[in-house]
C-alpha cells in the first residue's frame, strides 16, 4: 500500500525552504525534539504497515489463485523480486534527495520535466484510485464482522457507505488528525497475528485429513511461478506487485532509529520475512486447504474469498481474519491519501499543475484542497466504475497494478540515470544502484508491456469489452491520455517547471563505497 | 523572564497571544511566538516540500504576531520548530528555558478537542513550567 506516515518527529534542521522556495527571505525552522527516536518494534511494524498486508491479500489473493490455480504461491515469491530490486532505486534516490521527496521529484530530476509529470499523474492517480478499492472492502469485510451477509449484496449500500467512508477519511486526513503512533503498531501487528493464526489453523486442519475434497496433495511445484504459462504469470505478478505496493517506504526509515546501526537493517529484514511468509503463507495454506476449484467457483466475487476461507478455517473466530482486513483498510485509506494529496502539493508548487492545488490550511497543517481533490476523483473513479463495469474490482485492480509498475520502472529507471556518473566507481554502486534498480525497471517495463498486449485481445482475457480491447485497458488508456493532455495543458501553460534541465546527483551525497565522495 | 506562547493565526492564538503581550509587557519579560511547521500526517513522501508550503502560509502570520508585540513595546521572537504544535512549544520550553506557556483553548467541546488534538490538555501532562490556557 501507499507509503505509511511514519510515527516519530524528524530531527534533522530543515533548512530554509528547499529549491521551490521563493526569493524572500525565509524563516529558519529549528529541528523539533529529539525523542521518540524510532525503536526495533515500531520499525518492523512500520515496515509491514507500509503494505497493509491483510488488506491486500484479500484483495489479490482471489484473482491470483483464479489465474494461475496451485501456482499461488509461487507467484506470491516471485513478486517480491522486482519489487525488491526497485526498492533498492527508491532506497538511494531518497539518500541524495532526503526530504522524502518521491517518484515525481526524482523523475523530473534525472529525466527532465515530462516523464517526470507523467511519472508524479501516475503516482497520484494510484493513490486516487485505489481509494475506491479500500473503501469497499473495509465496509463489506465490516458487513461480514456483523454477520450482516446480506448486506453485502446490496450494491447501493455498499456503494453509499463505501463513498461516506472516503468522505470521512478525507475529513480526517484534511483536519490533519491521526491515530497516535502507539494505535498503529498495535493493529498493524494485530493484523499480521491474525493472518499467521489464521495459517496456522489451516495448516492444522489439513494434518488433521479435514482439507476440502479436490485439495491437492502439496507439492514443492507450488513454489513455481512458471507453471502456468506466460499470460498467467505476468497477470499474476502484476498484482502480486500491487500486494507489495509500499514496501520500499520501509527501507526509507532509517536514519530515523534510535540504534541507526543494527536496528534498521535488522527491522527491515524482520518486517520483510514476515510479510513474505504472511503471503506464501496464505497462499499455500488456502491452496492445500480447498483447492483452486473452490477459488473458481467464486469469480466474479473475489475479494470475498478471504472472508469465505476464514469462515472455512476458523468458524465462529473468523471474525479475527475480517476486523484484521477491515481495519487494514480503513488504515490504508489514511496512508493513501496523505501521500497522494501532497504529491498534488509538490507538482502545483514546482508549477507542474496549477497553484490552486497547493494551497495549505495554516492552521491545520496540511494541503486541504488537494486533499479534497483527491476525495473528489476518488469518488467519481469508484462510482463510476461501479457503474459501468461487470467486475469492477478486479478491473481497477488490474488498473492500477499496470500504473504502479509503470511509475515503479520509470523509479528504477531514474536511479540508473541520475546516478550514471558514479556508477563505474565501485562494486557496490554498480551492482546496487546500477544492476539492481535496472533489472528491476526492465522486469515491470517488461510486464507492464505484455500485460497491455494481452489486455489488447479482450476474447483472450475473458474481460468485458471496449472498442474490442479488455476494459482494463481501456481504463488505462483513458487515464494515460487524460494526464497528457493536462500535461500539454500544462506546458502551453508555461510554467517554469518546464525549464528544469536534467542533472546528475552530487557526488558529495554519496559514500565513498559506493563512488561517491562523502565520508 | 520570557514567556512563550503558542502561536497558529487562529482566533483563539489570537487571544493568547494578546494575553501573552500584556503579560509580558507589565511584567517586563520577553516573548517567544511558537510555531510549530510540521506537516500534519507524520513523515512521509514529499515532506519537505509540504513543509515548505507550511512555512509560508504561517510565516506571515507570526511576522504579524511579532510586529504586533513590538507595537505594544514588547521584545519578541519567532520561533519555528520542525513538530506539531505541541511539540512545538515543548521544544521550546527544553531550550530557551521560558518561565511560562500561554496557549488558547481552541477547539471547544469533546469531540472537537478528540479530532484536532486539544494542545492544552496535551501540554498539562509534559510541560514542566506553569501553563496559562487562555479560555
Amino acid at each position: 500500500m501507499a507509503e505509511s506516515p511514519a510515527p516519530g518527529r524528524r530531527s534533522r534542521l530543515t533548512g530554509p525552504m528547499s529549491e521551490q522556495g521563493t526569493d524572500q527571505a525565509a524563516p529558519e525552522v529549528q529541528p523539533g525534539l529529539q525523542a521518540n527516536a524510532i525503536g526495533f518494534v515500531d520499525s518492523v511494524s512500520i515496515g509491514l504497515n507500509s503494505t497493509s498486508p491483510a488488506y491486500s491479500l484479500a484483495a489479490v489473493l482471489g484473482p491470483i489463485a483464479l489465474l494461475v490455480g496451485v501456482s499461488t504461491p509461487g507467484i506470491m515469491l516471485a513478486s517480491f523480486v522486482p519489487m525488491l530490486l526497485i526498492a533498492s532505486s527508491f532506497f538511494f534516490l531518497n539518500r541524495v534527495d532526503p526530504d522524502c521527496g518521491t517518484t515525481f521529484s526524482w523523475v523530473t530530476k534525472a529525466m527532465g520535466p515530462w516523464l517526470g509529470w507523467i511519472g508524479g499523474w501516475a503516482i497520484a492517480m494510484t493513490g486516487v484510485l485505489v481509494l475506491g478499492s479500500l473503501a469497499e472492502v473495509a465496509v463489506k469485510f465490516t458487513m461480514l464482522t456483523f454477520n450482516l451477509d446480506e448486506a453485502v449484496n446490496n450494491t447501493p449500500l455498499v456503494m453509499a457507505l463505501s463513498v461516506l467512508l472516503i468522505l470521512v477519511m478525507t475529513y480526517i486526513c484534511a483536519v490533519g488528525t491521526q491515530a497516535s503512533a502507539k494505535v498503529q503498531n498495535v493493529l498493524t501487528l494485530a493484523q499480521v497475528a491474525a493472518i499467521l493464526i489464521f495459517i496456522a489453523i489451516a495448516i492444522y486442519k489439513v494434518l488433521a485429513g479435514q482439507a476440502l475434497p479436490g485439495a491437492p496433495a502439496p507439492s514443492l511445484s507450488w513454489l513455481n511461478p512458471f507453471s502456468e504459462g506466460t499470460g498467467a504469470l505476468t497477470a499474476g505478478l502484476l498484482l502480486g506487485v500491487f500486494a507489495y505496493w509500499g514496501w520500499e517506504s520501509a527501507l526509507n526509515l532509517s536514519e530515523e532509529t534510535t540504534d541507526s546501526r543494527s536496528t534498521p537493517g535488522r527491522a527491515a529484514i524482520t518486517s520483510t520475512f514476515v510479510l513474505l511468509v504472511t503471503y506464501v503463507g496464505t497462499a499455500i495454506a488456502v491452496v492445500m486447504l480447498v483447492g483452486p476449484d473452490y477459488l473458481s467457483q467464486r469469480a466474479g466475487e473475489e475479494e470475498l474469498v478471504l472472508a469465505d476461507l476464514s469462515l472455512t478455517v476458523l468458524g465462529g473466530w473468523k471474525w479475527i481474519v475480517l476486523v484484521a482486513v477491515a481495519t487494514s483498510a480503513i488504515a490504508s485509506t489514511q496512508t493513501t491519501i496523505i501521500p497522494a494529496s501532497r504529491c498534488a502539493l509538490s507538482m502545483a508548487r514546482s508549477g507542474a499543475i496549477p497553484a490552486y492545488f497547493g494551497r495549505i490550511s495554516p492552521r491545520r497543517r496540511t494541503p486541504n484542497v488537494s486533499t479534497w481533490w483527491v476525495a473528489i476523483i476518488a469518488i467519481a473513479w469508484y462510482v463510476g466504475l461501479r457503474l459501468l463495469s461487470v467486475n469492477a474490482f478486479s478491473d481497477s485492480l488490474t488498473a492500477l497494478s499496470l500504473m504502479i509498475a509503470f511509475y515503479y520502472c520509470l523509479t528504477g529507471l531514474a536511479c540508473v540515470i541520475f546516478y550514471r556518473k558514479l556508477l563505474l566507481k565501485s562494486v557496490r554502486g554498480f551492482l546496487f544502484i546500477g544492476v539492481g534498480p535496472f533489472l528491476g525497471a526492465v522486469l515491470l517495463g517488461w510486464l507492464f508491456i505484455v500485460a497491455i498486449i494481452s489486455m489488447a485481445d479482450a476474447s483472450a482475457t475473458g474481460d468485458s469489452e471496449v472498442l474490442g480491447m479488455s476494459e482494463t485497458l481501456f481504463i488505462g488508456i483513458v487515464l494515460f491520455v487524460v494526464g497528457i493532455i493536462f500535461m500539454i495543458a500544462s506546458r502551453f501553460g508555461g510554467s517554469r517547471f518546464w525549464s528544469i534541465k536534467p542533472s546528475v546527483v552530487n557526488p558529495a551525497l554519496v559514500p565513498i563505497r559506493e563512488g561517491g565522495t562523502a565520508s | 523572564m520570557s514567556i512563550a506562547v503558542g502561536y497558529d493565526g487562529d482566533e483563539s492564538s489570537q487571544r493568547a497571544l494578546a494575553v501573552a503581550i500584556e503579560l509580558a509587557r507589565d511584567l517586563e519579560g520577553s516573548l517567544l511566538i511558537v510555531c510549530g511547521v510540521a506537516p500534519a500526517g507524520g513523515m512521509g513522501e514529499e515532506y519537505a516540500v509540504t513543509e515548505s508550503a507550511v512555512v509560508e502560509a504561517l510565516a506571515p502570520l507570526v511576522a504579524d504576531a511579532v510586529s504586533r508585540s513590538h507595537a505594544a513595546g514588547v521584545a519578541s521572537e519567532a520561533v519555528l520548530v520542525d513538530a506539531d504544535p505541541v511539540d512545538a512549544l515543548l521544544t521550546v520550553m527544553e531550550e530557551r528555558r521560558p518561565r511560562m506557556l500561554v496557549v488558547g483553548y481552541g477547539a471547544s467541546g469533546r469531540i472537537r478537542a478528540a479530532l484536532f488534538g486539544a494542545v492544552a490538555p496535551r501540554l498539562m501532562d509534559t510541560a514542566e513550567v506553569p501553563v496559562l490556557v487562555v479560555p
